[in-house]
């Protein structure tokens, strides 16, 4: 059976083997002297572990949510590339441009929107 | 025979995942398995002969979505002992008996369902290429609407979210 | 596969719905250029670009041609819906116009919401416009498709844009309480919805309605589409706010922006009613012939449990929110008394969209009195409020009271043409009981209807006086309802025949 995908789930098989394989490995075959300053994640530095209870800025919320909304957008913008060239062939290529520039241009002004807002401003 | 091994592995990769995700009082180790379970996913619809929504639901929620999900959970930033078990009350019972009982009709007329063998589907049937001839002829309207959907949340995020 | 011929007759087709996009750009970007002051300049724009919508689409109603175009349908019926959510659009950016001005004023802060104007007075806030652009626009999706894809997008559209709109108070933690209770209720209404649709297409792999006629069902299949239908009346009835999924209305109402309260109880439901009708019409192909048994059962506890609650409440947009489930309920018997022996006939829906016409005014009208009610920094909207308001904003009492009379409806006013329409549906196809039920409950609701005016007039004069003038946008939009209330009660023929022309048009 050649399934296209069938390299793909073989890299994850892979990978899956090796990390597990050399984690396993180092677990079994490693000395293991452990004392105090090598059990802490840092050698040097802050307490790593500890209450984490400071709040993160709603910024973060926001970009985070911005970058979902334009990166929804780019999964628009692939088949739109995949397939342009067969449009062209078909006569179809300026259709195809002027349909994927309204797309981007109403994106854009919302792009123009935030930015003008503020919302990219860190501050 | 081998996509009905590979169907079983990753459907039952993808309950696996979810139900540890669900069962998880460290939230962002349940989030870690979602992502397992977006996987399991996203392989069960390269089976269906989806590669194109495989390769999205890889891109936007293992991605996107779950950016998203950790930057929540760290925002909210819960507490282990805010993280308090529930107690059986009479009314949970119902809703899970309730659930319980949908799921269970669901699969008892499912399995009814006489399996038909469905013709096979054409070459290149779910490929990126595909998909986008349909979606920038076929289905102009909706591919231009969901621009002003993603519009109304871009308005959205920022009024809500942004700081006065 | 895609000519010149198909795009033009794309762009006749949809031409009020490419204006309000193409008007709602251009809302973001003057917003967006000018972000310090454009709030007014955003509502002139969208104002404008609204009536030339508004203006499109009744030419189109008049020049009376269906066009009938892949994915979009532009019937009777749609145009129909498609000139009432504009108008209440309209309305809805009349009534939202000065809200966040009232509530700035008084507030020292300034509203967040509101931008300082040159002259330091709060102007309309540019967003809110925007969003009304957005959210009508996919409130004619929701309904201008035969396509459920099409039309969940549609759905979204409006849900979001709404979502947004009542967290938009944002000093008020009432607003943003109420804005996550819609937003999860509302998503697990659309996720219903979807799964229903996506059921129904697994059922009979068709995702146009008007192709359903052709589809074949297998007995042994039969309970796909039933399972689906079942999802998706949850999420229409989620989404109409009738009685087994109503428990969020209240507190989402109470605690909107009072405007928003008045768009969502009027726009959301309007067109969630547009596609129910089409859908309903489309399953009489299919094998469901419950359907008219849960829509009844449904509008026996709406009205019971909508009239009833109303009665006790003390605040009056909660009042209000209960009010318009019990109004839900009516329209829902409207469609409920069009089953005759398990098929649905869709000429039923004229009295159903005259009343969805008639409710649409008499409710906004509400809302927008409610929304000069405005007292300290908060909304002043509990019934004690309303005491002595016949003497200290005699209009504004006066105008109250004709909405309060036309939503119980009594004779002159809209309320009344309305619900007789409804009932004389129901007695004609033999729903006596379902038609008695309805005029019992509406004595009820007399109680909770009339209790604004006893307190308005009867209750004595006010403790403190609470006068002001009327914005005038505000002013324009009561008496245009009023206006239509009245008109509409005392001579509704042309919009009865409007509402015909349009119902027959769902086939």
């Amino acid at each position: 059976m050649e399934h296209p995908f069938l390299p793909i789930l073989l890299v994850f098989v892979m990978a899956a083997l090796f990390t597990g394989a050399f984690l396993g490995l180092s677990a079994i075959l490693g000395p293991k002297k452990p004392n105090p300053s090598k059990l802490s994640v840092y050698e040097c530095g802050l307490e790593p572990v500890g209450d984490a209870r400071e709040r993160f800025s709603v910024k973060f919320f926001l970009i985070a949510m911005l970058f979902i909304l334009f990166d929804i957008e780019v999964v628009f913008l692939i088949p739109w590339a995949v397939t342009y060239k067969g449009f062209i062939a078909e006569g179809m290529g300026l259709f195809m441009l002027i349909e994927m520039g309204i797309f981007m241009v109403i994106l854009a002004i919302g792009l123009l929107y935030v930015w003008r807002k503020g919302a990219l401003d860190w501050r | 025979m081998s996509e009905i091994f590979l169907f079983y592995l990753f459907g039952g990769l993808s309950v696996l995942m979810t139900l540890l995700m669900i069962f998880q009082t460290n939230p962002v180790a349940s989030a870690i398995y979602l992502v397992g379970a977006f996987f399991g996913l996203a392989a069960l619809y390269v089976l269906l002969s989806a590669p194109f929504v495989a390769v999205l639901q890889v891109l936007v929620y293992a991605g996107a979505i779950m950016v998203l999900f950790t930057f929540v959970i760290m925002l909210l930033n819960i507490r282990k002992e805010e993280l308090v078990y529930d107690r059986v009350t009479w009314r949970k019972t119902a809703v899970v008996l309730t659930a319980l009982f949908f799921a269970g009709f669901l699969i008892w007329h499912f399995l009814k369902i006489p399996v038909v063998p469905f013709a096979p589907v054409e070459e290149g049937f779910g490929e990126v290429h595909k998909v986008g001839r349909l979606m920038f002829s076929k289905y102009l309207i909706p591919f231009e609407l969901t621009s002003v959907l993603l519009l109304v949340a871009i308005i959205g995020a920022l009024v809500l979210g942004k700081k006065e | 596969m895609i000519d010149l011929q198909y795009l033009i007759s794309l762009f006749h087709a949809g031409l009020p719905i490419w204006i309000l996009t193409g008007t709602g750009l251009v809302c973001l970007l003057t917003d967006g250029l000018w972000p310090k002051k454009g709030g007014t300049a955003v509502f002139i724009v969208g104002f404008l670009g609204m009536a030339v919508a508004l203006f499109f689409a009744f030419r189109q109603w008049l020049s009376g041609e269906t066009i009938a175009q892949d994915l979009l349908v532009s019937d009777k019926a749609t145009r129909f819906f498609v000139i009432l959510v504009i108008f209440i659009g309209l309305l809805h950016l009349l009534n939202s116009a000065s809200y966040f001005r009232l509530l700035g004023k008084v507030s020292a802060g300034g509203s967040p919401a509101g931008r300082l104007g040159p002259a330091g007075r709060l102007g309309p806030a540019g967003d809110m416009v925007t969003l009304t652009l957005f959210a009508v626009v996919g409130m004619i999706f929701l309904f201008a498709s035969d396509h459920l894809i099409v039309n969940f997008i549609g759905l979204e559209t409006m849900s979001l844009a709404v979502y947004v709109m009542v967290g938009f108070n944002r000093r008020d933690v009432r607003s943003g309480e109420a804005a996550m209770k819609y937003y999860v209720m509302g998503s697990v209404a659309s996720a219903l919805l979807l799964y229903g649709i996506v059921l129904l297409y697994g059922a009979v792999g068709e995702f146009r309605l008007s192709e359903f006629h052709k589809v074949a069902i297998f007995p042994d299949t039969a309970f796909l589409p039933r399972i689906a239908v079942v999802l998706m009346l949850g999420g229409f009835f989620f989404k109409l706010a009738l009685v087994p999924f109503h428990f969020w209305v209240p507190d989402v109402y109470e605690g909107a922006p009072t405007p928003v309260t008045g768009f969502m109880a009027t726009g959301v439901k309007v067109a969630a009613f547009a596609l129910f009708i089409r859908v309903l019409t489309a399953l009489n192909y299919l094998p469901t012939a419950v359907v008219s048994q849960v829509l009844q059962i449904c509008v026996i506890l709406t009205l019971l449990v909508g009239n009833l609650a109303a009665i006790v409440q003390d605040n009056v947009k909660r009042m209000l929110a209960y009010s318009s489930i019990s109004h839900a309920g009516y329209l829902l018997l409207g469609l409920s008394v069009g089953y005759q022996s398990g098929k649905f006939d869709p000429s039923v829906s004229s009295a159903v969209l005259f009343y969805l016409a008639g409710y649409s005014c008499m409710t906004l009208g509400a809302f927008a009195v409610l929304s000069v009610m405005v007292d300290e920094k908060r909304e002043a909207t509990q019934f004690a409020d309303l005491t002595g308001l016949g003497y200290s904003r005699p209009v504004l009492a006066a105008v109250f009271s004709l909405f309060m009379i036309s939503l119980l409806g009594v004779p002159p006013t809209v309320g009344f043409a309305a619900k007789y329409g409804i009932f004389s549906f129901a007695v004609k196809n033999g729903f006596i009981g379902l038609a008695v039920l309805g005029m019992i409950t509406t004595v009820i609701s007399a109680y909770y209807y009339l209790r604004p005016l006893v307190m308005m007039y009867f209750c004595g004069a006010p403790e403190k006086v609470k006068g002001g003038e009327i914005p005038f946008p505000l002013m324009l939009s009561l008496v245009f309802c009023a206006v239509a209330v009245i008109l509409l009660g005392i001579w509704p023929l042309p919009y009865i025949d409007m509402a015909q022309k349009a119902a027959t048009a769902f086939k």
